[in-house]
């Protein structure tokens, strides 16, 4: 059907000058957007939180503004088809909208009811929807899950089965609203694969929201970036990331290796037009450039001692004691030690011992198997595994939101046993993902104070406690707003306030980046490091190795339960066959590291100022 | 969880669901004709001969029943109490068993006792009963009874939806639950006023996200085609074999004779 369509060379889809204002809407979300697409490709639609990507994504199905009402203005046709003029519900077998959270759009208890429920409503014959039902689930790899009980999926699984059930009713355009961008990198490799699928196999034109410009760069045909309402730039994918200055001015990350060659680039030792796109683009232009030199050895730790403030410091700055000690984890001295454990070599107090933890949910489930930990005070440490692999059960033992079923966890030395999760939340703060998970107060003020009421404070001291909080985490000047009045990085930092306010040292951060773009996610490290100069001891569960790389000092790598790795970043990102085996995605740098590593580029490098310095040096080298 | 539905191919799992829900409703009529135990307990014991051929989990049935045992002990004692003597027939049941205070006061009635013990058969047998019938017949199957109701698809759909959303709305509750707690509330101390005051936290950013969830879901019913024809198609389709009509033949006979022998005087007490 699709390729019959295509081959007419009618248009797919057609963007007249579109304005669109949400009812009570001050001003118009979209504005003045004309775009098409005549041929089927896979288009990634980027751009900061807030630029109208979702509402534009809703426009083509009809959704806006056949549901948001409002007012809209020009003209959209998808497969010839005015959104204006035929109901949702029939353009739904021409344009299928995959939105952004899973759990809302999953209708049966069993993947096959779900999947059957599109077909089901256009009132198909069942023989006809049984085939649809194979072949969507075919299609984004379910297939096989048809009896499994919906409650049971995994993130990603729910994921793909959304997509499946829109696929279901056998559109010609597939719109996918950040389809990634709640999950870990299986989940997230687990999309992709279905995608590049989907193409290889079916003439589809895919529009995906996503922030991620690595996820795409190799695959998509073409990028429209939207700022403000409007199509600020449309073009390949290389033409934007390999341009970085230009990448970032439309507020998007570009890909770790475009930051390396475009530093290059600036240092005079590539032409523009050589900035690499991908890993093996970056590998082949480095060993181009080098003409057979190798990276002389040693330099990483060179590097790392010169500048200890540029690079996460391996220890505690209160340990001076021992930073001789343990500043020999460069990639030079990591090969014959095997996973270093900085935290049990400094001097530090004790901040989180675990030992023998074990956690059951149930008879059948063992989520956590044998743990031992040790996080000393100031450390910055950060939890990683993929989803399921037990991080998050692990750190809800640390303020007794859970109760080991063996083992023990002791909190600066008190056993956890004897406390209460009141008790300890002045010694451990636990920021959870969803703020909108705990805001209930009118204004911000009351939000943050709340922990106080059970403290015995009096209100003047409860009052400037909450002040000074607030102070640290810059939302003064919101205090007497209403929480949902705010964006969702402010209403982040709301939650992050109401955990400070009851002064613990040790905080637990549970995926702070997730779901927010480039300068959201930015915005929200500097807290975190702001917090952990502030004497903090942190604990931070996230999925964003780049982040590991760029903020941790510590890296604890968890998969089925156990502790699989524990050391600096560097070390952990060397151990590939670790993180493969626990699913993980080091940074395009640790990968461009493993290509080069016969010229003498160490597995530890981890950064792209550290690659860069590491290249520079080796061409300084004689030949 | 109540009403869900465990997959197996037993006898009673193939029946269709209209056998089903008939052969209940004739249980239900038959449970009640009887006030002896005894006859209570043979009926007990067909039910729970019908939920082993289901190949239903004891535990599971435990589950159900465990919470139950206070309720039924306290049934036991207040109709021992509260039935007098002459309320029976019988002449065994109006024997009086004792008087728990000096002077003849407060009998307990070895009716009432036994009373109480029917009682608690009827309640064992309707929540074992009803528990074979929504634990082997899929949500689908009931559905379709309501279609041919004719109870309108919206109905449906929201019987659907609300119980599909039951394991999200307690993830949700779980987690807002940890995310206050965390933070210093006392949710599980206090009297009944505070403990009432101690769910603001929870239940606020509950009601939040539930509307936030249900335009979402609106928009994502839309994307499926909700609403795009009034001849909705549903994979499953009720069939009567001949199975079925044995066993609506086989509950006919067995609830007429169980009427004819109750006004005859069986299993009075």
């Amino acid at each position: 059907m699709a390729e019959a369509s295509v081959a007419h060379g009618r248009s797919i889809v057609e963007v007249e000058s579109l304005s669109y204002r949400y009812p009570k809407g001050k001003a118009p979300t979209l504005k003045g957007i004309t775009y098409g697409i005549d041929a089927p490709r896979f288009v990634a639609i980027m751009g900061p939180t807030g630029a109208g990507k979702t509402t534009f994504a809703m426009t083509l199905n009809g959704l806006v503004p056949q549901f948001f009402e409002g007012d809209m203005w020009g003209r959209v046709l998808v497969m010839g088809m005015d959104t204006q003029k035929f109901r949702i519900q029939t353009l739904v077998s021409r344009v299928g909208l995959v939105m952004q959270d899973p759990e809302t759009q999953i209708f049966g208890i069993t993947v096959r009811e779900d999947v059957a429920f599109g077909p089901g409503n256009m009132g198909l014959p069942p023989a006809e929807i049984e085939g649809r039902i194979a072949e969507s689930l075919r299609a984004v790899r379910l297939a096989g899950y048809e009896g499994r009980f919906t409650s049971e999926l995994s993130g990603g699984e729910k994921q793909r089965l959304a997509i499946a059930g829109v696929l279901a009713m056998r559109p010609d355009v597939l719109v996918l609203d950040e389809p990634t961008s709640e999950l870990d990198p299986l989940g997230r490799n687990e999309i992709y694969a279905a995608v590049d699928r989907l193409r290889r196999e079916r003439h589809l034109t895919i529009l995906a929201v996503e922030h991620s410009s690595e996820d795409i760069a190799d695959r998509a045909d073409e990028v429209v970036v939207v700022n403000q309402g409007e199509v600020v730039w449309r073009g390949r994918p290389r033409d934007l990331f390999c341009n970085v200055p230009l990448t970032m001015s439309f507020g998007i990350r570009p890909p770790q290796v475009c930051e390396f060659g475009w530093r290059l680039y600036e240092l005079g030792l590539i032409s523009q037009h050589d900035v690499p796109l991908t890993v093996s683009e970056a590998a082949d232009l480095v060993r181009r450039i080098l003409k057979g030199r190798a990276i002389p050895r040693g330099v990483l730790r060179t590097l790392r001692e010169a500048a200890p403030d540029d690079f996460p410091p391996v220890t505690p700055p209160s340990c001076q004691a021992t930073l001789h000690g343990t500043s020999g984890s460069d990639a030079s001295s990591q090969t014959q030690g095997g996973p270093g454990r900085p935290g049990t070599t400094t001097c530090a107090p004790v901040a989180i011992k675990v030992e023998g933890l074990e956690h059951s949910y149930g008879p059948t489930t063992q989520a956590l198997r044998g743990i031992d930990l040790e996080i000393r005070r100031g450390e910055f440490v950060a939890l990683v595994g993929q989803n399921g692999a037990g991080k998050t059960t692990l750190v809800k033992h640390f303020n007794n939101l859970l109760k080991p079923t063996r083992g023990r966890v002791e909190i600066d030395g008190i056993d956890t046993r004897g406390e209460t999760i009141g008790s300890l939340s002045r010694r451990v703060g636990y920021v959870f993902q969803n703020p909108d998970h705990q805001i209930f107060c009118s204004t911000v003020e009351e939000e943050v104070g709340y922990g106080l009421r059970n403290l015995g404070l009096t209100p003047e001291a409860a009052r400037e406690r909450v002040r000074e909080v607030l102070r640290f985490v810059g939302l003064e000047a919101v205090a007497d707003r209403h929480p949902f009045t705010l964006g969702k990085g402010e209403r982040q930092r709301v939650a992050v306030a109401s955990v400070l306010v009851m002064k613990p040292n040790i905080l637990v951060i549970d995926e702070p980046t997730t779901g927010q773009d480039w300068t959201g996610a930015e915005q929200m490290m500097r807290l975190v490091r702001d917090l952990h100069r502030a004497g903090h001891t942190i604990i931070m569960i996230t999925h964003d190795m780049r982040i590991v790389a760029e903020y941790a000092q510590r890296v604890i790598v968890m998969h089925k339960g156990k502790v699989v790795a524990d050391g600096t970043p560097a070390e952990v990102f060397s151990q590939r066959e670790v993180l493969r085996s626990a699913y993980l995605a080091p940074p395009q740098i640790s990968l461009l590291a493993d290509e080069l590593a016969e010229i003498g580029m160490p597995a530890g490098v981890t950064t792209v100022d550290e690659a860069v310095a590491l290249v520079a040096a080796a061409l300084e080298k004689a030949p | 969880m109540f009403l869900e539905y465990i997959p197996g191919q037993s006898i009673i799992h193939r029946l269709d669901v209209r056998t089903k829900v008939v052969a209940f409703i004739c249980l239900m009529v038959v449970l009640f004709l009887f006030r002896s135990p005894a006859y209570n307990a043979a009926i007990v014991l067909v039910v729970a001969g019908i939920a082993a051929a289901a190949r239903l989990p004891a535990r599971r049935l435990w589950g159900v029943l465990g919470p139950l045992v206070p309720v039924f002990v306290i049934i036991m004692v207040i109709t021992g109490y509260t039935y007098p003597a002459s309320t029976f027939t019988t002449e065994a049941a109006r024997r009086v068993l004792f008087y728990s205070w000096p002077g003849r006061h407060l009998p307990v009635s070895a009716g009432g006792i036994l009373y109480g013990l029917t009682l608690l058969l009827r309640i064992l047998t309707m929540v074992v009963a009803s528990s074979v019938l929504t634990l082997t017949t899929p949500l689908d199957d009931f559905l379709q009874l309501l279609r041919a109701m004719r109870v309108p698809y919206e109905m449906s759909f929201i019987i659907t939806t609300g119980i599909r959303f039951v394991p999200t709305m307690e993830k949700k509750a779980a987690m807002v639950l940890d995310a206050q707690r965390a933070r210093g509330a006392m949710v599980e101390t206090g009297g009944m006023i505070q403990r009432i005051r101690a769910y603001v936290p929870v239940m606020v950013p509950m009601i939040v996200d539930s509307i936030r969830m249900s335009e979402n879901l609106a928009c994502a019913m839309l994307n499926r085609g909700y609403g795009a024809t009034r001849n909705w198609t549903t994979l499953r389709k009720m069939a009567m074999r001949p199975r079925d009509y044995l066993v609506l033949a086989a509950c006919a006979a067995l609830t007429v004779a169980a009427v004819a022998a109750a006004r005859r005087g069986y299993g009075a007490l």
